[in-house]
């Protein structure tokens, strides 16, 4: 159908942070595609210029309220790896459960609060309540869940207090763990369903084929830790991950785009399920296979499926981790200290992706300058490639469902978008 | 009956029985170590209790008189409304003298006009055991008579060598001393080596009051126009510390917080302190006492002038609390000391 | 509104990390019975429907791009009642870092000279609060806001009653949390200038107060200033300490 067509979506919703998606159509032939980012920009690179390092976690957590443990836990390791600080076992324990906290919070928000929604045909999490109050309910307990895992090690969810350079300043009680431990084995029950429901929910069936970056670990699922690798079979040395990674600015977004030697690249769940299946825990292994997801899957739209896999992941490698500190039995512990300074770098897998810190610290501890590449920038490249093959299979569709479909699909990515406008400097003053 | 013997010798072991017996029947709230300095805070384990001879930073009044306490629930829809009071049995383990003596003031205060049945409930199902301590450079109880007790306790420990001599200070200490701990006689050793320590402790006070104590109702009278106050309130950050750590300042806010159902309630009392900017402001936006020096004049006057009157009595223990917590040096010692000098050359 | 209709409610958000709309969104215990009594017509974060049509307006984040003004303008026009949410809100927040350098040397060193001449969402001016562009009618601080606060607040809003705004320093908070002073432990802290209501959360939590819910009411800066520097920090470092969350100054001019 050779059609005109002329979408403006201003201000998607149920997303973090602010967007606009611009689609123009001219005899059925894609003219202009864009997703506009119009998120104010923060110049974060210029806020962290000139203070000491043990400011940087508590600036750089700021990015982002929803990915805060990512933010810390990438500026805490970037600020480590640039002074030789090396922490203890329970301190990295505890920044484990942490982030596992902060994953589950994340994905489930998106899931339940946002994605939810969709497949239930309302608005948002308001009328869930009336039209599916199980679900609903069931969403508010796990996030609940989730935050308390982060306050009991951080302080709280949103930038978190006791992870500090040099290891975590706040331990927690082992009744308090013991809680924890009790909570998250029942929160299965809960997975299970929405589980249930999403498999149920029939997520689109799209698919165009791509390259999947994200972190991996020799000894467990990368979360918190791990060397960058490539689904096209590449390893990515951390140090040079900016060699491999290029970040250019678009006249459209106050965010970057970012593009790898190969260009287009997706990071975030899917790409992590893609990469590390085999490192899932039991559980997760086991929603894998109920989610009838079939891997490699370049399908944007189980990208949804492959958080909710790895909410089942989280949650049993919180229930090894407090296991690990409860034998260990959590004592109070003098910082690690700092034994250089020098250029560092901080990568982990934040919920949305692949996330990257890098700082300059000189000796007297403060920092000249800093990168940072964020995961929904990274994907930006990706959602608009999509966007581009997926509308003209929707072009004989009413214009509003159109417009549900590019919404839903952009959705899909749990895009964070006031995270990718925090950019900064994509090269050091040399 | 038969008369109690002044000291009982408690050895070390079994003052770890003796806590681990009083964990079996009471929340026992005493000195534990908190980011390496003494504090009092809820024991779980016997070892978790650390008996020091230094001050706090913090009182102990929190146990009796708590931070945050609720009074009363209610729901809006029924105006029913229940009194609540939360208490436990609990110890307080480890009070220095002067915390002894702050807390029989707290007991007159909170007894005194319509007695206040949450504070007195509390502290009727609280056993005190002290514990003997050595002064640093803010302790002054010496110069106010408030550094040794004789009753207001259960059971007293004095550290001696290879453990406490014990004073017995009520039938209900004795018993528990019975019940949970073998006891022996003090040998003359320890008797000895407690007059030792006491001696040494007389010797170690730096921090004085250069007047008697039943002189400084009067001195503070004279004293409301000395440049004294000018002075500090202007390095006062109004930071409400010196209230907050003082075993006797005994001042609280009442308000009502309403769930989000709208409909139940609470009514929550919290500390407050006369330093802090709001305290003497009143509906209309009036302030009492605006400038923080007034508010200064006014704590330390409570201290030691204006409650002499109805309860014969200081309301200043000598602990030091105020001045060791004050960020930029205001000592409740040298104050005094420099109102006593204006009034003795006036 | 009429008697009987709930009181509709919309969130707004400008320059900042959402985490406190996110901290309205983890009241997971409240929010069933929060929403039988107002409703939320506008939360671009959590729903789709929109709606131009409210009462109360909380609003998050500084205001650091021109557009912003206008945005904001027209919420002030529409809300019978405008709340700051939070600390760039209320007082500028860590955005404000930047108003240490010009402008133009922001724009440049983050996105490269061409785009800072003539890209469009990359436009920058000195981070403000949003009082330096309307009339605020209530402050809820923190860097992120404190949940009990937020409910506390809704909940005397609601009710009718004169919300209350703590005004006693961080120390109070801290000394009721049963903390022992970062001074003593040999650290630094704001919070004898700092305004509390936080219950000294980054104290109990390890560290020292940071100073993001601003100043109280009448500090006495030079004091605490003093007290810094005696307890061996330069002066540079005391002023260095007090601008992570109080550069507002160069954008307070609209």
């Amino acid at each position: 159908m050779k059609r005109d067509l002329n979408i403006k979506i201003r201000e998607i919703t149920r997303v973090e942070g602010h967007g606009n998606i611009v689609i123009d159509v001219k005899k059925g032939e894609i003219k202009d595609l864009k997703l506009e980012i119009i998120e104010s920009p923060r110049f974060f690179e210029m806020m962290l210029r000139g203070r000491r390092y043990d400011e940087a976690q508590h600036i750089m957590a700021r990015i982002c309220g929803i990915c805060a443990v990512s933010h810390t836990s990438a500026s805490l390791r970037a600020i480590e790896d640039a002074m030789d600080i090396r922490i203890s076992r329970q301190a990295a324990l505890l920044r484990k459960l942490a982030f596992d906290g902060e994953m589950l919070q994340s994905h489930i928000l998106h899931i339940f609060f946002l994605v939810l929604p969709d497949l239930a045909g309302v608005g948002s999490i308001v009328p869930l309540l009336a039209s599916h109050p199980e679900m609903a309910r069931t969403g508010l307990e796990l996030k609940r869940l989730a935050n308390e895992i982060c306050e009991t090690v951080g302080g709280r969810h949103i930038h978190p207090i006791s992870l500090f350079p040099g290891g975590v300043v706040f331990t927690p009680k082992p009744a308090d763990l013991k809680k924890l431990r009790g909570e998250l084995e029942a929160s299965f029950t809960g997975l299970e369903a929405a589980l249930e429901f999403l498999v149920n929910a029939k997520l689109p069936d799209f698919s165009l084929e791509r390259e999947f970056i994200s972190l991996k670990s020799k000894g467990e699922y990368a979360f918190y830790s791990g060397e960058p690798v490539s689904s096209l079979g590449k390893e990515i040395d951390p140090g040079c991950f900016t060699e491999e990674i290029k970040e250019y600015v678009v006249e459209h977004s106050s965010a970057k785009h970012a593009r790898s030697s190969k260009g287009t690249y997706m990071v975030g769940a899917l790409a992590r399920v893609n990469n590390n299946r085999r490192q899932l825990g039991p559980r997760a292994k086991g929603a894998l296979r109920a989610s009838g997801m079939k891997l490699p899957c370049y399908n944007p739209f189980m990208n949804n499926m492959a958080q909710l896999i790895e909410c089942f992941h989280a949650a049993e490698e919180a229930i090894g981790l407090i296991d690990e500190l409860l034998d260990l039995g959590p004592k109070t512990e003098p910082l690690a200290k700092p034994k250089g300074h020098g250029r560092g770098v901080g990568i982990v897998e934040a919920p949305r992706g692949t996330l990257y810190h890098e700082y300059e610290i000189n000796k007297e501890g403060i920092i000249e300058g800093s990168v940072c590449i964020i995961p929904t920038a990274q994907n930006l490249r990706s959602i608009e490639d999509d966007l581009r093959a997926f509308v003209p299979m929707l072009l004989d569709r009413p214009k509003a469902e159109i417009a549900r479909g590019v919404e839903t699909l952009v959705r899909a990515y749990d895009p964070c978008i006031s995270c990718s406008a925090h950019i900064m400097d994509v090269s050091f003053m040399e | 009956m038969e008369k109690i013997p002044k000291f009982k010798y408690l050895p070390d072991r079994a003052l770890n029985s003796l806590v681990n017996g009083l964990l079996r029947e009471y929340k026992v709230c005493g000195t534990i170590e908190k980011d390496g300095f003494p504090a009092f805070g809820e024991v779980s384990a016997a070892d978790e209790l650390k008996l020091t001879q230094s001050p706090t930073h913090l009182s102990a009044k929190g146990f009796l008189f708590p931070q945050r306490e609720v009074l009363l629930r209610f729901d809006m829809r029924t105006s029913a409304h229940v009194p609540v009071i939360e208490a436990e049995r609990q110890v307080l383990f480890g009070l220095h003298p002067c915390d002894i003596r702050a807390l029989a003031l707290m007991d007159r205060i909170f007894a005194h006009g319509v007695p206040d049945p949450n504070y007195l409930f509390r502290r009727e199902h609280t056993i005190v055991i002290g514990a003997d301590c050595m002064p640093d450079e803010y302790c002054f109880c010496e110069s106010l008579g408030t550094d040794d007790v004789d009753e207001g306790f259960d059971l007293f420990l004095h550290r001696t060598g290879g453990g406490y001599l014990v004073r017995v200070g009520s039938e209900r200490g004795s018993a528990l001393l019975e019940k949970y701990a073998r006891t022996r006689e003090p040998g003359k050793a320890a008797l000895k080596e407690l007059d030792a320590a006491n001696e040494r402790r007389r010797l170690a006070f730096r921090a004085k009051l250069d007047a008697a104590p039943e002189e400084l109702p009067a001195i503070y009278a004279k004293s409301d126009e000395s440049r004294v106050w000018e002075r500090i309130g202007a390095i006062c950050t109004g930071c409400g510390s010196c209230n907050n750590v003082c075993p006797t300042c005994y001042c609280f806010d009442v308000k009502d917080e309403v769930g989000a159902s709208l409909a139940e309630g609470e009514r929550v009392r919290t500390w407050d302190g006369c330093t802090l900017e709001d305290f003497a402001k009143v509906a209309g936006g009036h302030n009492f006492r605006k400038t923080r020096a007034e508010r200064l004049r006014h704590r330390f006057n409570r201290k030691f002038r204006y409650l002499s009157d109805t309860f014969d009595s200081l309301f200043c223990v000598g602990c030091g609390r105020c001045s060791r917590s004050c960020l930029v040096k205001i000592n409740i010692a040298d104050v005094t000391n420099e109102l006593i000098r204006e009034n003795a050359g006036a | 509104m009429g008697p009987q209709e709930k009181p509709r409610v919309a969130f707004f958000s400008f320059t900042c990390c959402e985490g406190c709309q996110l901290m309205v969104l983890s009241c997971e215990k409240e929010l069933p019975d929060i929403l039988k009594h107002i409703k939320i017509v506008n939360f671009r974060e959590a729903m789709s429907e929109k709606s131009d049509d409210y009462d109360i307006a909380f609003v998050e984040g500084s205001i650091s791009r021109r557009d912003e003004i206008k945005k904001l303008k027209k919420v002030r026009k529409q809300a019978r009642v405008v709340v700051a949410l939070g600390t760039c809100s209320s007082t500028g927040g860590l955005n404000c870092l930047k108003n240490r350098y010009p402008m133009e040397e922001v724009k440049e060193a983050v996105y490269g000279k061409r785009a800072a001449l003539s890209y469009k969402p990359i436009d920058t001016i000195p981070a403000r609060p949003i009082d330096a562009v309307v009339e605020v009618d209530y402050y809820l601080h923190g860097c992120p806001i404190s949940k009990k606060e937020f409910l506390s607040f809704l909940t005397a809003l609601l009710m009718g009653k004169k919300p209350d705004t703590v005004n006693h320093p961080v120390c109070v908070d801290c000394k009721m949390a049963g903390n022992i002073c970062v001074f003593e432990k040999g650290g630094h802290c704001l919070g004898p200038v700092t305004r509390g209501g936080c219950d000294a959360i980054c104290v109990t939590y390890g560290t020292w107060c940071w100073g993001c819910r601003g100043p109280v009411d009448n500090p006495n800066i030079d004091s605490h200033r003093e007290t810094l520097e005696r307890y061996g920090l330069t002066a540079e470092d005391v002023a260095k300490k007090f601008a992570l969350y109080g550069e507002c100054g160069g954008g307070r001019k609209c």
